[in-house]
């Protein structure tokens, strides 16, 4: 460690110290940027004269003033949203207007490679998606990760349950992990985003995993949920290791980098969005009606013209008003001040009673130059969510909506009698009414967050051919969570347990602080090349503490967890820091065709076994676009890209820890059944991707073709241990997987006529995972309720996501264990369309997922809970077949189905009204003022009998996200906005 | 660029590299503290022995008092969201990687590796903080311990094999076939034996003697509650020569189809005679004497586990009894409607229903104490139904008899059985109806009879699932053990067979 920080000190000191000024004689070149067509200035575009470091950015009105060479000079026009331009200004002349074309197929962006270095995708030499504020912000929606589905090539985006606020997972390039973190890593504006979830306790309740203390059943938010989509300037998605390599041990499950907006020099825009809508169950499972011979023969009873109640109508189809409100207002002064502030208001009714989500945000994104050489930009964001999630999925004691529904006739009524709720006989002896579970329950989940960074730019040193910069970032990123349970004592289950009445009172407070510093040196040798020197730290630490306390015997209306007679509590905290080094150097040569990339990253955690040690990631890649191309073609360019990142031990996993716990007020300690490893060290994920990326008839077409094999080593497994060494799990590095897969997208735009514009985006992605070794033996992941039901088993060979199932093969009870199929899809697809008529625009994003399977254990809840195997569902011959099929051969394999679907993920019908009538409706000033209709989720085609084949009960995890158990069903929403700019 | 603006920034630069190293980088387990691997402080012994203690009755909990009952055919359990106490006891087969058909073995083995653990370290605290003496007492319950949760995966497992538990953890140890297991825990128990007669010596009666550690170690009450078992020689007494004498009974009698060597029987009966004692037995409250384990609401406590209301009784249990057997009224609530009419609690799993109008008294959740109701470990009725049991095998249905009249007329309310039966099969028959309804949610002992004896069929039991009519394939196949879990399997090669080493 001594030694890399002298070195990095006397790297800055040596870089500081030999830059050497240059003096030139120079010339001006001034001139205006505006759009082809519109004739509107562009503003902010960057102009760079060639082959030096001399660049400016366009003011308001679309004019620039540049220092050039005396001479011959290019100057590379370009701005987000336009195609470059590539201007040649002969020597003499001074002035020059230039017009940009717009990108439509976005063809040019800013990737990231390094700390503080970016590079044109022009040149980018890994496939990175780039999702604009257009693209994400199409139709409305309640969380980042919900506006992201069907639309990066590679990213698996799923949600656990139809329950409002989030909980989902973004897989990208398959399962990169089997027991450690399975979570990309999300940065906003350099702040590394803590994306934790908090089980809010309801486990306290269902007892889903029994006991007290909250469990992964309890449907948790992941909280990269709380970012406010609608601030959001671009997400590039970093999918592989060689990208993701300068984030180290936080680089493998790929980095997804957002950049939130930035007033730009000019008067203040301001942007208001108000938007009106509902939601709607969107799916039912169907239940069963009954005859009066049926009631008599399957439920002995004697009902004369049997009602046919929709249970999951009654309880799940509110469609009480939702409302989002986005205010911003941006712009930038000429004492080189830029501001961007937001508020939103969004406020989502569930579609049952109590539930809900709420999300009110301020931001505030303000930058100011201090003199020619420094500038500070300091971003922030204050918000609170509230979500209501009610209950559902697993449990235990006969209160989930769907386990009720399953054993009680519809012909029974739910509905209030004389002003009160009939208790229900079907479900003894709990007695569970669902509606009135939904009238009395309160699942308020309260989350502040700050999120705010500050970042120090400064130019040390700048003249024609070298600049030397520094930067400094320091982020922080808070949550508080308070999340409550409310079960109050008049429900009709809460005698149950003895002890009527319930209170989960569960505290989380989450921090996330980073601190990173880079000094970046760029010569440029005139055009025969660029090099860009970076070299810096990182430094972070990631804290939680949780508290949870229940309550049970709570007397009425109490809502104070110290009144319950019986009180627990517990407590869970973790605590990383991590340090990390790294050099990188990027060579631009050939005309800007070659780029040449060389980094290494140098990180240790105080989560790994040897917490001092420092392990390696480096990258290298190279890109190289064609300088001799067939007709019709752009640019073709060949990419290829190795690099290495890592992810980290689970906290703790270096420890056998101490279990204690008390023995009639005596305090009782044995070893943990997790067995501590202290020679435990990172994953090492080796990447290898290679690409092509071309361009067609003048921009009209391009295609992006990626091929990756992504190798984790030292793979961190939780191995079965053999029970009877006393031991349940161990932590080791014990094995490898590869990754192999495919990712391609073709965007074309085959008409662009006045008044007419189609563009298409088409994406594809598949991987294939296999389990390529292992030091230990095989052994059955456990994904879920044991292998009798579904399973996953890790065996030499295998894929890791293969799903096994266990049946009785004869009599004597011996159990064979069978394939099932694969969790992870075979493939998926995403299609893009929007239509652009004259002021109408139609927008829609399909997302198609083939195979992958679904452990439905909801409809085992339905099957063969009646007098001759007979079930409760509205599809009996299906009831009656898995029925069948689960005594005649195949178990609770019965219960596993292929989880293909195609959702219309996002449906947007927009008009721009003309001028004349915008100034006369709000104001002169106003203009782009559009009409939107929007539909998210609006249709599933599918053949997956269960609720929705998004679903987990156990929510985000590495391999076992199959479970489907009685969940919050899914939901679509309809929205109308008007969206005006002043 | 002055030198001074420069320079200046290198050392920012500098000190912000050094600042980043200036932090400890070395974090520790926060949330418990490592496990010691070394001398243990008196405070530490305590709180490792309460620990062994505390898995000890935490196993006990989950399951393990009545899937014994669910297989032996006495109690239900029907959850709505939980089919399988149902189904895997009686539609198909138990399965090894469920928490039913895989149960009842990994924590019993982490109790004995928590003893290990402890002793371990014992052996490496210095004689000036626990003297010699103490240790030997402290190995005693421990070894004692172990053997108890030994004995009850052997219970549960039979045939398919009991794991020996190596001192080091990362390795496996031998899977024994039952005569095997039954062995190396009477062998366990005797070295407990001889451990807790030289903790004993002298003049010490207490667990830990006099001395700096007497006021240091605490037991759980449930070692006071019925007798003082924190007394050594009460505790080697009852707990140790009475599990003793269990573990000799059973390796007597073998499996349904070869029996043990009959000479366990008598040194079953020598250990009962021990643990029994002298004194005439003939009071429920002499019969009640054992360590208890003591189950308490305070947080991170553990409440009783067989408060719970989705247990249920099967019919057959109610319908055996003995006209005015005041067990089946102490222990069974009848379900009425307000009518007075039976009003029968149903289940259907996978289209078979079970139906039952009793429940377990102690099941109800209604009544507080049934929360913090202890639960015996070993009671002086448990063992003297035991000795009854070696009787018999010996064939002296007399003496027999008089030990199951014991417990029949003071804990049923019975009249004595005058006439001794003069079969084996008869005096079992009488055995078992003893048994049945003395140690009902006890653990697994009418399951292990019933196996040992090969009475858990439908010769003897009418099957709760009819046969497949179609195929006329035997739906209800009585489980006679729980299985070895999968885990267990896989880190052995994928099966397992039970090594027989002579014994």
């Amino acid at each position: 460690v001594a030694k890399i920080r002298s070195l990095f000190t006397l790297a800055l000191f040596a870089v500081s110290a030999n830059v050497v000024g240059a003096q030139q004689t120079q010339r001006r070149i001034t001139g205006r940027v505006t759009a082809e067509g519109t004739g509107e200035p562009i503003v902010s575009a960057q102009v760079a004269v060639t082959g030096t470091s001399f660049a400016t950015t366009t003011g308001d009105d679309g004019s620039f003033a540049v220092t050039a060479p005396i001479g011959d000079a290019r100057l590379i026009v370009r701005r987000i949203g336009y195609t470059r331009r590539d201007v040649p200004v002969v020597a003499g002349t001074n002035e020059v207007n230039v017009q940009l074309v717009r990108d439509v197929l976005q063809l040019e962006t800013q990737v990231v490679t390094g700390a503080a270095t970016t590079v044109s995708s022009l040149n980018a030499a890994t496939s990175n998606t780039v999702i604009s504020a257009e693209q994400l912000t199409t139709a409305p929606a309640q969380t980042i990760d919900n506006a992201l589905q069907g639309k990066i090539p590679g990213a698996i985006i799923t949600q656990n349950s139809g329950a409002p606020g989030g909980g989902l997972q973004v897989q990208i390039r398959g399962v990169t992990s089997l027991n450690a973190s399975s979570s990309p890593l999300y940065v906003v504006d350099g702040v590394l985003i803590n994306n934790s979830a908090i089980n809010n306790g309801l486990n306290a309740l269902t007892q889903a995993s029994g006991g007290n203390a909250p469990s992964s059943q309890d449907q948790a938010v992941n909280r990269v949920a709380d970012i406010n989509p609608n601030d959001i300037e671009t997400i590039e998605v970093l999918k592989g290791a060689a990208a993701g390599a300068i984030y180290g041990s936080k680089g493998s499950n790929g980095v997804i980098v957002i950049t939130t907006k930035r007033g730009r020099a000019g008067k203040p825009q301001v942007n208001v969005t108000q938007r009106l809508g509902a939601f709607d169950l969107s799916n039912k499972l169907g239940l069963r009606c009954y005859s009066a011979a049926e009631a008599k023969t399957l439920f002995k009873e004697t009902v004369t013209n049997p009602a046919c109640n929709d249970f999951e109508e009654q309880l799940y189809g509110r469609h009480d008003l939702s409302y989002e409100t986005i205010a911003s207002v941006s712009g930038g002064t000429q004492t080189g001040t830029n501001y961007f502030f937001s508020g939103l208001v969004h406020n989502d009714a569930g579609i049952q009673q109590n539930t809900g989500y709420k999300k009110q945000s301020l931001r505030a994104n303000i930058g100011q130059q201090l003199g020619s050489r420094l500038s500070v930009q300091v971003n922030s964001e204050l918000l609170h969510s509230l979500t209501e999630r009610g209950i559902a999925g697993n449990d235990n004691g006969g209160f989930s909506p769907y386990t009720v529904f399953s054993v009680t006739p519809t012909y029974f009524d739910f509905k209030k009698q004389n002003g009160a709720f009939p208790s229900n006989p079907y479900i003894a002896p709990a007695l569970t009414n669902p509606l009135q579970t939904a009238d009395l329950v309160r699942t308020p989940e309260d989350v502040f967050r700050l999120i705010g960074s500050a970042t120090g730019r400064l130019s040390v040193y700048s003249s024609e051919r070298q600049t030397v910069d520094a930067t400094v970032t320091g982020g922080v990123d808070h949550y508080n969570l308070s999340s409550k349970l409310y079960s109050p004592r008049e429900l009709f289950y809460e005698p149950l347990d003895g002890y009527p009445g319930t209170i989960v009172d569960n505290q989380g407070n989450v921090s996330n602080v980073n601190l990173n510093g880079t000094l970046a040196h760029r010569y440029i040798a005139g055009t025969a090349f660029t090099a860009t020197s970076s070299a810096g730290f990182r430094q972070e630490r990631f804290q939680t503490q949780t508290l949870f306390n229940t309550g049970r015997n709570v007397p009425t209306q109490q809502t104070n967890v110290s009144t319950a007679v019986i009180q627990s509590n517990g407590e869970a905290q973790t605590l990383v820091k991590d340090l990390s080094y790294f050099v990188q150097e990027e060579f631009l040569t050939l005309g800007e065709r070659l780029l040449l990339t060389a980094a290494v990253n140098a990180e240790r955690s105080s989560v790994n076994g040897d917490q001092k040690k420092f392990y390696g990631y480096p990258k290298f890649s190279a890109s190289y676009r064609l300088p001799f191309l067939p007709t019709f073609t752009d640019n073709i360019k060949l990419r290829a890209a190795y690099g290495r990142a890592g992810n980290k031990p689970p906290f703790e996993s270096a420890y056998t820890l101490d279990v204690i716990s008390f023995n009639d007020n005596s305090i009782g300690s044995r070893p943990s059944r997790n067995l501590g490893n202290p020679n435990i060290k990172p994953e090492q994920t080796t990447e290898i991707e290679g690409g092509l990326d071309a361009a067609f008839f003048g921009g009209r077409a391009s295609l992006e073709a990626t091929q990756f094999r992504k190798q984790v080593d030292n793979l961190i497994l939780f191995p079965r241990l053999a029970p009877s060494t006393g031991f349940g799990f161990n932590t080791v590095n014990g094995g490898r997987l590869v990754n192999h897969g495919t990712e391609l997208g073709l965007t074309v735009q085959p008409f662009r006529v006045k008044n007419f514009d189609w563009v298409s985006r088409t994406t594809y992605a598949s991987v294939k995972g296999k389990v390529t070794h292992l030091d230990i033996p095989s052994y059955l992941y456990g994904i879920g309720f044991g292998a009798s039901y579904a399973d996953v088993r890790i065996k030499e060979g295998y894929s890791p996501t293969q799903v096994i199932a266990t049946a009785a093969a004869t009599t004597d009870g011996a159990l064979i264990e069978t394939k099932q199929g694969d969790a992870l899809p075979d493939f998926t697809m995403g299609f893009s369309n929007d239509f652009t008529v004259g002021p109408l625009r139609l927008a829609s994003t399909f997302d198609w997922r083939k195979g992958g399977v679904i452990n439905n254990l909801t409809n085992a809840y339905f099957d063969g809970i009646l007098p001759g195997g007979e079930g409760t569902l509205a599809d009996t011959a299906g009831s009656n077949y898995r029925n069948a099929n689960f005594f005649s051969r195949a178990g609770y394999a019965a219960y596993i189905e292929k989880g293909t679907f195609v959702k219309l993920r996002e449906l947007t019908l927009s008009y721009s009204l003309p001028k004349s009538l915008s100034s006369r409706m709000l104001s002169s000033r106003a203009n782009d003022v559009r009409l939107e209709l929007t539909g998210r989720n609006l249709y599933t085609w599918t053949k997956y009998t269960g609720l929705d084949p998004e679903v987990s009960n156990f929510s985000n995890q590495q391999v076992g996200r199959i479970v489907d158990v009685t969940p919050f069903p899914p939901s679509r929403s309809y929205f109308v906005s008007i969206n005006a700019n002043f | 660029m002055t030198s001074f603006l420069r320079n200046g920034l290198a050392l920012l630069g500098g000190a912000l590299a050094l600042g980043a190293c200036k932090d400890n980088p070395i974090v520790g387990p926060i949330n418990s503290t490592a496990v010691t691997v070394g001398p243990l402080s008196t405070g530490a012994l305590q709180t490792a022995i309460t620990g062994v203690l505390q898995q000890s009755r935490a196993n006990a909990g989950l399951t393990y008092f009545y899937v014994g009952g669910v297989l032996g055919r006495d109690v239900y359990r029907f959850d709505p969201s939980e089919s399988r106490y149902i189904y895997e006891a009686f539609t198909t087969s138990v399965s090894n990687t469920s928490f039913f058909g895989g149960g009842q073995f990994a924590n019993e083995y982490t109790t004995i590796r928590a003893g290990a653990t402890l002793l371990a370290n014992l052996d490496k605290t210095a004689d000036s903080v626990v003297t010699t003496r103490q240790k030997q007492a402290i190995r005693g319950l421990v070894h004692t311990l172990q053997a108890l949760d030994y004995y009850r995966v052997e219970a549960y497992h039979d045939s398919l094999g009991t794991a020996l538990q190596p001192a080091d953890s990362s390795k496996v140890g031998a899977i024994v076939c039952a005569p095997a297991a039954l062995a190396y825990i009477s062998a366990l128990l005797d070295t407990a034996n001889t451990e807790l007669l030289a903790g004993a010596a002298g003049s010490a009666t207490q667990m830990f003697g006099r001395g700096p550690v007497d006021s240091a170690i605490v037991f759980p009450s449930g070692f006071r509650t019925n007798g003082d078992f924190t007394v050594i020689e009460n505790f080697r007494r009852v707990l140790n020569r009475g599990l003793k004498g269990k573990v000799e009974v059973y390796r007597a009698l073998g499996s349904a189809t070869t029996a043990g060597p009959s000479s366990s029987f008598s040194t079953a009966i020598t250990a009962l005679n021990e643990a029994i004692g002298p004194t005439p037995i003939a009071t429920q409250e002499q019969l009640n004497y054992g360590p208890y384990y003591q189950y308490s609401t305070a947080p991170g406590e553990l409440a009783n586990p067989l408060a719970d209301a989705n247990i249920f009784i099967n019919t057959g249990f109610v319908d055996s009894a003995q006209a005015g057997d005041r067990r089946v009224a102490n222990q069974v609530i009848t379900l009425r409607d307000t009518s007075g009419k039976l009003a029968p609690a149903s289940y259907t799993a996978r289209g078979f229903t079970y139906s039952t109008p009793y429940k377990p008294v102690v099941s109800s959740t209604g009544n507080p104490a049934n929360f913090v109701r202890p639960i015996p470990i070993i009671r002086i009725g448990e063992l003297v139904l035991l000795r009854a049991q070696a009787k018999i095998g010996l064939n002296q249905y007399a003496a027999a008899t008089a030990d199951l009249n014991i417990v029949r007329v003071a804990e049923g309310g019975l009249p004595a059985i005058t006439t001794p039966p003069t079969t084996q099969a008869a005096a079992i028959t009488a055995l078992l109806y003893e048994k049945r309804y003395s140690l009902f949610l006890q653990g697994p002992e009418r399951l292990v009879d019933l196996r040992t004896y090969g009475r858990l069929s439908s010769a003897f039991f009418k099957k709760e699932v009819s046969d497949d009519p179609k195929t006329g394939k035997e739906r209800d196949l009585f489980q006679k053990r729980l299985r070895i879990p999968q885990a267990e399997a896989d880190v052995r090669g994928g099966s397992i067979t039970p090594s027989c080493p002579a014994s």
